[in-house]
């Protein structure tokens, strides 16, 4: 399942954040520029990330 | 071609006076950039003066640095005293700032001459050039082609003959991909080693300044004249050898030589052929586990872009055009956590590549693993897998940007679509004299011909 405009636009209106094109948004979960992954695609391979086992590695 | 190299003698002989070369380049650049896009300001008021007063400085004699008389241009990016600073973008159109960038001011103290200052993708954000405020510049190979981005005007004006390098910013592959793809010599230094301050931001953490020449030669005689009173210890470069013997070059056994064109591919192995023949001994190497960088690059470049610019999203935002916008809007949705998380793993790749270069001298790896995309193209076939060209262009080349270590894109034959094919080289961190001395090595005995 991939994430809608509304839902986005929704998300950046509740948490009051920068006012955003709608256009872009679009870019976001359509990708057609060929600049930037799509927002799913982004937040998938974030959650891998997560995966990763950094403690053996101190964050300091 | 004109290299520095060449035109250092000619100046010195009184062939070429450093007035009538810069006036016959902005002539030059005048009559064509408005159909190359090229430049976005041409500097000339200032190139004129600073030609004169370099030209008394040779009159006087003395002491004189290499570069003295020698044009060269600047990415948007950097700001200029008194000259228009866009960053790419219609949100700084007007925007002039009061001081040059410490940089600038560098070559100011060489007696170089700005001509000229160039285009990008809009704040540095994307590697693929295009531009709808200031036109897109086109591959000198291919006029059907990008010539690569960021720092996109950087190369072309290189190639072109507009200055005779040209600084720009890396954060992810941005010099060295326009570099790569343009059949030209790209150089991104160890974080921190060149400096930033006065350079319109694009994400801190990840930011170099870096230089596009023609010749890895030209490179080192723009690096020793930027580092002349900062020069690390370790900095020392002989402008070649006559062999790399017992140079211990590093071949990733992974991630780096999967899913590349075929020609490409076979380049790389001559390449690797002609390192063997100089006497370097090549050898392979196990990388840590490299198929989350780009994501960790991604996670750490949208909420800082976004941080930066928010002061200009108030009011300005219309002004944005909406790939930069995309990613800002990204950006809003990254969390600490995951911010943090994408931060420890640079750390965790810088660590690594540590101890790779414990055993090594130097990594060999492709620079891209495509060739120009044409313009208008925004997906490339890698593998099997259709892939947006800005992550295609990168893919080599943002690992080192966060891991700090120097690397440096140059010519190593052409596709048979008749355009470049590059390799990189990666030296330990402050390592840069050691990957010059390798890159003219190399560049004397297999150098490529456009």
């Amino acid at each position: 399942m991939s994430i809608h405009s509304e839902t986005l636009l929704n998300i950046i209106d509740e948490f009051r954040c920068y006012p955003m094109l709608a256009e872009s948004i679009g870019e976001l979960v359509n990708p057609k520029m060929g600049v930037i992954s799509s927002f799913q695609e982004i937040i998938d391979s974030i959650a891998a990330l997560k995966e990763q086992d950094l403690e053996k590695y101190s964050p300091f | 071609m004109k290299t520095i190299k060449d035109t250092v003698a000619k100046i010195k002989y009184g062939e070429i006076k450093p007035t009538e070369l810069v006036a016959q380049m902005v002539a030059e650049a005048k009559r064509n950039n408005d159909n190359q896009h090229i430049l976005i300001t041409i500097t000339e008021e200032r190139a004129m003066k600073e030609a004169a007063t370099a030209e008394e400085i040779l009159k006087k004699g003395g002491e004189v640095d290499v570069l003295c008389g020698i044009p060269y241009t600047v990415k948007d990016l950097f700001k200029t005293k008194g000259i228009k600073t866009t960053g790419g973008s219609k949100v700084l159109a007007e925007y002039i700032p009061d001081a040059d960038a410490e940089i600038i001011l560098r070559l100011v103290d060489c007696g170089s001459v700005l001509i000229g200052k160039a285009n990008l993708h809009e704040f540095a954000h994307g590697a693929i050039g295009t531009n709808p405020h200031y036109g897109t510049v086109a591959n000198p190979y291919d006029s059907t082609r990008i010539a690569g981005g960021s720092s996109s005007g950087s190369a072309g004006a290189v190639s072109c003959g507009y200055g005779l390098f040209s600084l720009g910013t890396d954060t992810g592959g941005s010099v060295r991909v326009p570099a790569a793809l343009c059949g030209l010599v790209g150089l991104k230094p160890t974080y921190g080693l060149l400096s930033c301050k006065g350079v319109i931001p694009y994400c801190w953490s990840l930011d170099h300044v870096g230089i596009i020449t023609n010749t890895a030669y030209d490179m080192e005689l723009v690096m020793s004249s930027l580092l002349k009173k900062h020069k690390p210890e370790s900095y020392t470069c002989v402008h070649g050898q006559n062999g790399l013997s017992g140079k211990k070059i590093g071949i990733p056994t992974s991630f780096f030589y999967d899913n590349l064109d075929q020609e490409i591919e076979a380049t790389l192995d001559k390449v690797r052929g002609n390192f063997r023949s100089l006497g370097a001994d090549i050898v392979f190497v196990d990388m840590p586990e490299l198929q989350n960088s780009r994501i960790a690059s991604l996670t750490i470049q949208l909420p800082e872009v976004l941080s930066y610019h928010s002061k200009y999203l108030a009011d300005r935002w219309e002004l944005y055009s909406p790939d930069i916008f995309a990613g800002m809007a990204a950006g809003q949705f990254i969390l600490a956590e995951q911010y943090l998380m994408a931060k420890r793993t640079a750390s965790y790749y810088h660590d690594e590549m540590r101890k790779i270069f414990e055993s090594i001298d130097l990594m060999l790896v492709p620079s891209t693993p495509c060739i120009a995309p044409k313009i208008g193209e925004d997906f490339v076939n890698i593998g099997g897998e259709s892939v947006p060209c800005g992550n295609a262009v990168t893919k080599f080349f943002s690992l080192f940007n966060m891991t700090g270590n120097p690397s440096l894109t140059m010519p190593a034959g052409m596709h048979s679509k008749g355009l470049p094919i590059g390799f990189q080289l990666v030296g330990r961190e402050f390592g840069e004299g050691e990957l010059l001395n390798t890159a003219i090595t190399y560049e004397n005995n297999f150098r490529f011909k456009k």
